[in-house]
């Protein structure tokens, strides 16, 4: 069970009408490493984890990766909510226009629509928790590139708190690897 | 400088967190074990105020590790 609250965890503030930086930070809504992949990930994993704080963080944080996902949502829609129509021919947003209208949509930056093959659930929980590791590594590779491609100050601003959400996320699944270690460890016998 | 909460204070705006020393300090395993990967545990050290928390993306200065963007 989930409780909401009607606010996005970091104020958004778009500095600019940007329909080509709309166009790129779409991969952090529907891309591979995204925050959608992210939430998904993590929340299908906890059913499978051996102890209770590894359900824990799994559930913590793929709560955490979807208030991510409306915050890059927001971004994308307050980037191109006041482009005229008129204006949008000839841009990297139309594309995505065509089909989608000024919604959000979860494909990455080049179009390709957002797939659970993007992420795994193993049933292992040390397979599971190195993968986890590795999509905070790529995510915040992803926030990197999308904060050199930015101009818009208020958009960049948001993303460097993204980015520093990956690194929190990798040391609380590095802490989790180590208890799931030990747990694996008091465990096995041959 | 920023203040340092004092850990031991009852739980407030400045420290959300009661009694955090609780927390166990210690780092790497005692036996590493090879074809493993190890993340140290994180020591509670301080932690900025709520406000700088928010903007930061962090509570912790010890995880704070900022984008330090290439000038060309
Ligand atoms: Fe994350």
């Amino acid at each position: 069970m989930w409780i909401y609250e009607k606010k996005l965890e970091y104020p958004v503030k778009v500095s600019s009408c940007n329909p080509t930086l709309a166009s790129l930070i779409i991969e952090q809504f529907g891309g591979a490493d995204g925050e959608l992949a992210a939430a998904l990930r993590y929340l299908t994993q906890v059913w499978t984890m051996p102890i209770p704080q590894a359900k824990a963080i799994l559930t913590d944080i793929g709560t955490e990766e979807l208030a991510h996902w409306e915050m890059i949502g927001t971004m994308v829609y307050q980037l191109v909510k006041d482009l005229p129509e008129s204006k949008i021919a000839g841009t990297p947003f139309a594309a995505h226009y065509a089909n989608h209208g000024k919604s959000p949509f979860p494909h990455n930056a080049a179009g390709a629509p957002f797939t659970a093959t993007y992420f795994n659930s193993k049933g292992d929980p040390i397979a599971n928790i190195y993968e986890n590791m590795a999509a905070e590594q790529k995510a915040r590779a992803t926030y990197e590139h999308l904060i050199r491609l930015s101009d818009d100050p208020g958009v960049t601003d948001a993303l460097r708190f993204l980015r520093e959400r990956e690194i929190v996320h990798f040391q609380r699944f590095g802490e989790t690897a180590r208890l799931l270690q030990e747990y694996m460890d008091s465990k096995r016998y041959y | 400088m920023q203040a340092i909460p004092n850990p031991n204070a009852p739980m407030n705006m400045a420290n959300p967190y009661p009694n955090p020393m609780a927390m166990p300090m210690y780092n790497m395993p005692p036996e590493i074990q090879l074809a493993r990967a190890y993340v140290p545990d994180q020591p509670y050290e301080r932690l900025f105020p709520l406000n700088e928390a928010l903007k930061k993306g962090t509570l912790f200065p010890n995880l704070y590790q900022p984008y330090m963007q290439k000038r060309n």
